[in-house]
């Protein structure tokens, strides 16, 4: 797992630079890599933003066959600085505009599809971001999947490591009462469940975790912004956007 | 959300999921009441939750109203409101009022604590930055509510240096009563 002062740390600006190369299958690599992880925020985007089941998988094919793997995006990418998410936001909302100008909304789309929007699981965006701004909507659903991808990344690299123990301690203490809202289970019961003799090691499995966490959190994020120095506010700002719109 | 993936949760979950990133772990190594402390005290001076729930139960009852009044100062953190020397008398005041309401209620010993830090480090706040006592303590009886509460395991840094400077200013004034 990476940390945050990686020199040589990838970052989404450079990928996308990059992807001005002329070596097609590199370039293939990069966008790829960027459909997956954006996909779903820009379908969720549009759909908040009031567009139908359909319209909005036409305009999010559209927006990654036209702008993305075309190359207008790393155009635009040349001239930018900031946070990526905003940029990527940014292009979108010209995008939408262009198709709107253009009148031929439902028509630009590809006949081929670039990604799949079948199994996207409707029913719980809405429920979770019922009451969100679409720029809101953009940030909750990219945030979760980057929690998904630091999750799956920790438990895969405890896994291996041999620490199966340290991550179900992980999970019962911290994960599972934020996740499933169940009551924390005590270090004693820990102790118990697990087999662990006393308590300080469980205390100290839950840091190695947690440390794991955070390098692997702080990694991705800095793929976000432009340097190491921003990963924390980017992560206080994420935060900031979710509990206003926390139901109280 | 489905059972592989946070799409779904609700964005509070998510923000505290993403809180984990955030937090030293000093306390985690402590023994339980003073590592639940510390949580509670962080999470709630940042205005976000807890990163987990041994203490969140709670907070939206309280955190919920407070943040009603505060965020829209400007959309700052509890924690950031307390230790800003700009932050508004009134802001401060209403602070103090509901964790003198959270303190009086019956909960956990941790709950409490936090509670009359974040009471006092809103006198405190008065005092260092408004030269204002907002309460009918005493000075000798602040300087001996800080003195007990700096130093404490789980107390944050950023309320630690605010309380050493209200007690200074507690000291100094005490005295000049005194004379």
């Amino acid at each position: 797992m990476g940390g945050t002062k990686s020199r040589f740390q990838t970052t989404h600006w450079s990928e996308i630079r990059n992807a001005g190369t002329h070596d097609e299958a590199r370039r293939r690599i990069i966008i790829n890599g960027l459909i997956k992880k954006y996909w779903k925020p820009i379908y969720c985007y549009l759909r908040r933003k009031g567009y139908g089941n359909e319209p909005a998988k036409d305009l999010t094919q559209g927006f990654f066959h036209e702008i993305v793997l075309g190359k207008d995006i790393v155009q635009q990418a040349d001239e930018a600085k900031g946070r990526f998410r905003t940029f990527l936001l940014t292009a979108l909302n010209h995008y939408i505009t262009s198709v709107h100008r253009a009148n031929v909304a439902g028509k630009r789309h590809p006949k081929d599809s670039i990604v799949s929007l079948e199994e996207f699981d409707e029913e719980s965006m809405s429920f979770a971001a019922k009451d969100m701004q679409p720029e809101d909507v953009f940030t909750y659903v990219w945030a979760s999947v980057l929690m998904d991808d630091v999750l799956a990344e920790v438990k895969k690299c405890c896994f291996r490591d041999g620490k199966k123990v340290y991550w179900g301690v992980f999970r019962a203490r911290v994960l599972d009462p934020i996740v499933t809202g169940v009551e924390p289970i005590t270090v004693a019961d820990l102790c118990k469940r697990f087999g662990i003799k006393n308590k300080v090691k469980v205390s100290n499995m839950i840091v190695t975790v947690k440390r794991r966490f955070q390098a692997a959190m702080s990694s991705r994020v800095r793929q976000h912004v432009d340097s190491d120095e921003e990963v924390k506010q980017e992560i206080q700002d994420l935060m900031k956007i979710l509990s206003k719109n926390c139901a109280i | 959300m489905s059972k592989d993936s946070t799409l779904g949760l609700n964005p509070e979950s998510l923000a505290r999921l993403l809180g984990i990133a955030l937090y030293s772990d000093s306390g985690e190594g402590k023994d339980d009441s003073a590592h639940t402390t510390a949580q509670l005290l962080k999470a709630r001076l940042a205005g976000t939750l807890p990163l987990d729930t041994t203490v969140v139960e709670e907070l939206p009852a309280i955190l919920g109203q407070l943040r009603k009044n505060l965020m829209p100062l400007g959309g700052r953190t509890l924690g950031e409101v307390l230790t800003d020397p700009k932050s508004d008398l009134g802001a401060i005041k209403k602070i103090r009022r509901y964790a003198k309401k959270m303190a009086s209620r019956k909960r956990t010993e941790a709950d409490r604590a936090v509670a009359v830090a974040i009471y006092y480090a809103a006198i405190a706040s008065a005092l260092v930055f408004h030269d204002m006592k907002i309460t009918t303590h005493s000075y000798e009886s602040l300087e001996a509510s800080f003195a007990k509460l700096i130093n404490k395991p789980w107390m944050s840094a950023e309320l630690n240096s605010l309380f050493v400077r209200a007690l200074r200013l507690c000291r100094k004034k005490g005295h000049k009563s005194k004379s």
